[in-house]
Formats: C-alpha cells, sequence, structure tokens
C-alpha cells in the first residue's frame, strides 16, 4: 500500500481516470484504491471517477499479486504528477 | 436467477439532439482512438442532455461537464458534454439529478449553454462510451441526424 497526492487541478476526470486503469488492466493481480476506508476498482475507468478526487487529495493504492510494489508506484506516479 | 431476466443488448438514446458521428471524429485522442472505450459522438443542436439508457447514475463531476450512467445488465457508460471542458469549471454547466439517483432513458440530466460552451472550449462534440470494454460483444452506431436510437450494444455475460 502506498499513498499518493491528486496534482491535478482538474481532479481525476476522464483522462487520467483512463491511463490508471489501462495500466492496472494490464497487471495480473487486483489493483485497489481507496478513498478513506472506501474500496474502488483500480482497473475500472467508471469506479475511478466515481471516487470523485479532486486536486490534492490522498488516495491510496493497493495491489495484490506479483510484483505489488512496482505497479503500485506506477499508479502513484500517474496521480502524483499528472497536471492535466 | 435475476440473471435469467438480464438483457442481452441495449439501445442507446443520441443524448441530445443532433448528428450522430463517428468516436473517431472526436477531437481528443482519449476519444477517437478509443482509450475510454468505443462509442458514438453527437455533434449538438440543443444543450438538454438526457440519459441514453435506463441505469443509475455512477458519477456527476462537480463541474458537470460529464456523468456516468451504470446499467441493470452491466454497461458503464460516460458521456462527456464536448472537449476540455473541465477547464470550464462549471460554468455553463447545470445538473437535473444526483449520484446514486435511478433514471429512465430519456431523463434530463444535465443542461448546458451551447452558445458559450461552443466560443469557449475546444469543441462541443459529445462523446458517448462504454468503458468496460470487456462486456461489449459488438455495437451498432446508426450515424446521422437525430435518430431514434442512437447505437445497440450487444453484451457479453
Amino acid at each position: 500500500m502506498v499513498e499518493a497526492i491528486v496534482k491535478s487541478k482538474n481532479g481525476i476526470h476522464a483522462r487520467p481516470a483512463s491511463m490508471i486503469a489501462d495500466i492496472s488492466s494490464k497487471y495480473q493481480g487486483e489493483i485497489n484504491l481507496y478513498k478513506g476506508d472506501k474500496k474502488y476498482n483500480g482497473k475500472s475507468i467508471m469506479s475511478i471517477m466515481s471516487m470523485g478526487l479532486q486536486e490534492a487529495e490522498q488516495v491510496k493504492i493497493e495491489a495484490i499479486g506479483d510484483q505489488s510494489e512496482q505497479m503500485e508506484l506506477k499508479i502513484k506516479e500517474i496521480i502524483d504528477h499528472i497536471i492535466d | 436467477m435475476f440473471g435469467l431476466f438480464k438483457k442481452k443488448s441495449e439501445d442507446f438514446l443520441p443524448v441530445l439532439k443532433g448528428k450522430v458521428v463517428s468516436i473517431e471524429e472526436v477531437p481528443d485522442v482519449v476519444f477517437s482512438q478509443k482509450m475510454l472505450g468505443d462509442g458514438f459522438a453527437i455533434e449538438p443542436e440543443n444543450g438538454i442532455v438526457v440519459a441514453p439508457v435506463d441505469g443509475v447514475i455512477a458519477q456527476i463531476f462537480p463541474t458537470n461537464h460529464a456523468f456516468g450512467i451504470v446499467t441493470d445488465s452491466g454497461l458503464e457508460i460516460l458521456v462527456h458534454i464536448g472537449i476540455d471542458t473541465v477547464d470550464l469549471k462549471g460554468q455553463g454547466f447545470e445538473r437535473f439529478v444526483e449520484v446514486d439517483q435511478k433514471v429512465k432513458a430519456g431523463t434530463p440530466i444535465i443542461k448546458f449553454d451551447l452558445a458559450f460552451v461552443r466560443a469557449n472550449a475546444k469543441s462541443v462534440m459529445t462523446p458517448v462510451v462504454v468503458t468496460n470494454k470487456e462486456k461489449v460483444k459488438s455495437m451498432h452506431v446508426n450515424y446521422g441526424v437525430n435518430p431514434e436510437i442512437a447505437a445497440t450494444v450487444e453484451i457479453n455475460n
């Protein structure tokens, strides 16, 4: 489990959500995102968008499977850095 | 048991008055290259956006420029009003419903100021896409001006 902070001033809207789901879908294990205690499916564009993440909000990222830490960091990278 | 009554296909209303065009014509690669999923787009003539199908509103962006709707049959559909409209910060958009509300196809979801969005965003072209690709067995789109049904999706169960 790693934590990320939403960088984008527009929050996690359609484009960043599709980037996260695209990377997550290539992972053989499970990807979960957490906003507070609520769990969302990192492979589903709609699930990610339904988080309604806004700028500066905190997200927890959990990969379950092989090389889970690298996967968590890849997703953190998107959330921490994408500015669009 | 309820699975027996699940629909095998869904008809999509065009969501707006106007012309149904190919998703590949949308001036944003996230849509035209189907990164968000397959679908169609509308060149709008008015600014009343309705639900394409019966379903539950999964998300409406705080800026009211896009919403997600999920059908009983499991399709997850994104309706995105215009291109780069997230940058308008909600100006010119107004919602009629809230998240988790159950709606019928044709229910007005969002109203937007077509002239304002046309003048201030990259495009008013409005894509409608199924974001869970694995559920789509096939999609047939009826291109042209104001078709009764914009698209029919056969569902993978």
